[in-house]
């Protein structure tokens, strides 16, 4: 990863010069964090689909509107069993590796690593659950890929 | 194996549920006080990772029928809801670039239906 700073405004343009100095093996570093947040992310999905497909219970929206407890009751089910929690658990350490990563540093240009766990996601569908893939939901995924990399890259002004 | 629309219709209100989420974790961030007290009494940041675990309550019953190739990309309509309520809440603008982004976003997800075929 090369530093084009002429690219991009410095995000604080306080930062001492050793900071400066740091910045691009530490840009590597919550570069190589989130890349390997990505396959975290996409494990946990794949356990929360496992855990909930041995939940047997099949509900839809109109049915949990009628009757809020199911919420609560299905919320509970989900507690007791051990790969949603796993899953649900590997989420929590996503979520703080990332903050870690991301902390303090510009999130646009990592957009599209973020972006790649719909296509690990995918993959481990086809591998391990035995899912099929067609010309449809390739091309949605690298519609989708695009159009996270494209926003997440998106100047915001303000924050 | 055919993803059924109860299903979808799950998983797309659990990441509208959930973007509000992703509102009050923003809001928590802007009062944030320093050191981890200021983490443990942020009530609105609480308030939004309650806000996420209840959503994905909805997204765990959606994929308990379906297949995880059509479920989870849905997830994405995600960041349509995250930019309107940006938008909204926190007057952040939105340029060419994000409308581009979204767009691919909402064709992507309608591709994703498209190949919701049983084989």
């Amino acid at each position: 990863m090369k530093p084009d700073a002429g690219s991009k405004p410095l995000s604080a343009p306080s930062l001492s010069e050793t900071e400066l100095g740091n910045k691009s093996s530490s840009a590597r570093n919550s570069f190589l964090v989130v890349f390997f947040c990505t396959f975290i992310g996409a494990a946990a999905q794949l356990l929360i689909k496992k855990g909930a497909g041995q939940l047997g219970v099949h509900l839809s929206l109109t049915q949990v509107l009628h009757d809020p407890m199911l919420v609560l009751r299905f919320g509970i089910r989900i507690l007791e069993n051990a790969k949603l929690f796993i899953g649900y658990s590997l989420y929590g350490v996503f979520t703080v590796l990332m903050a870690y990563a991301l902390k303090g540093r510009e999130l646009s240009r990592l957009y599209p690593i973020i972006a790649l766990t719909y296509v690990w996601v995918m993959g481990l569908s086809v591998l391990m659950l035995h899912e099929h893939v067609n010309t449809f939901r390739i091309l949605g995924i690298i519609l989708i890929v695009a159009g996270v990399s494209i926003l997440g890259g998106s100047k915001v002004t303000g924050a | 194996m055919n993803t059924p629309m109860s299903s979808i219709i799950l998983v797309l209100f659990s990441s509208f549920i959930g973007s509000f989420g992703a509102v009050y974790l923003k809001l928590g961030a802007e009062y944030m006080k320093p050191g981890v007290t200021g983490i443990l009494t942020n009530y609105r940041l609480g308030f939004g990772i309650a806000l996420y675990l209840f959503s994905s309550i909805f997204f765990v019953m959606g994929v308990a029928q379906g297949e995880l190739t059509i479920l989870y990309p849905m997830v994405s309509l995600g960041y349509l809801w995250a930019v309107v309520w940006a938008w909204i809440f926190f007057k952040e603008p939105f340029g060419k670039s994000k409308i581009l982004g979204l767009v691919l976003i909402i064709v992507g997800v309608a591709c994703i239906n498209l190949g919701n075929v049983p084989h």
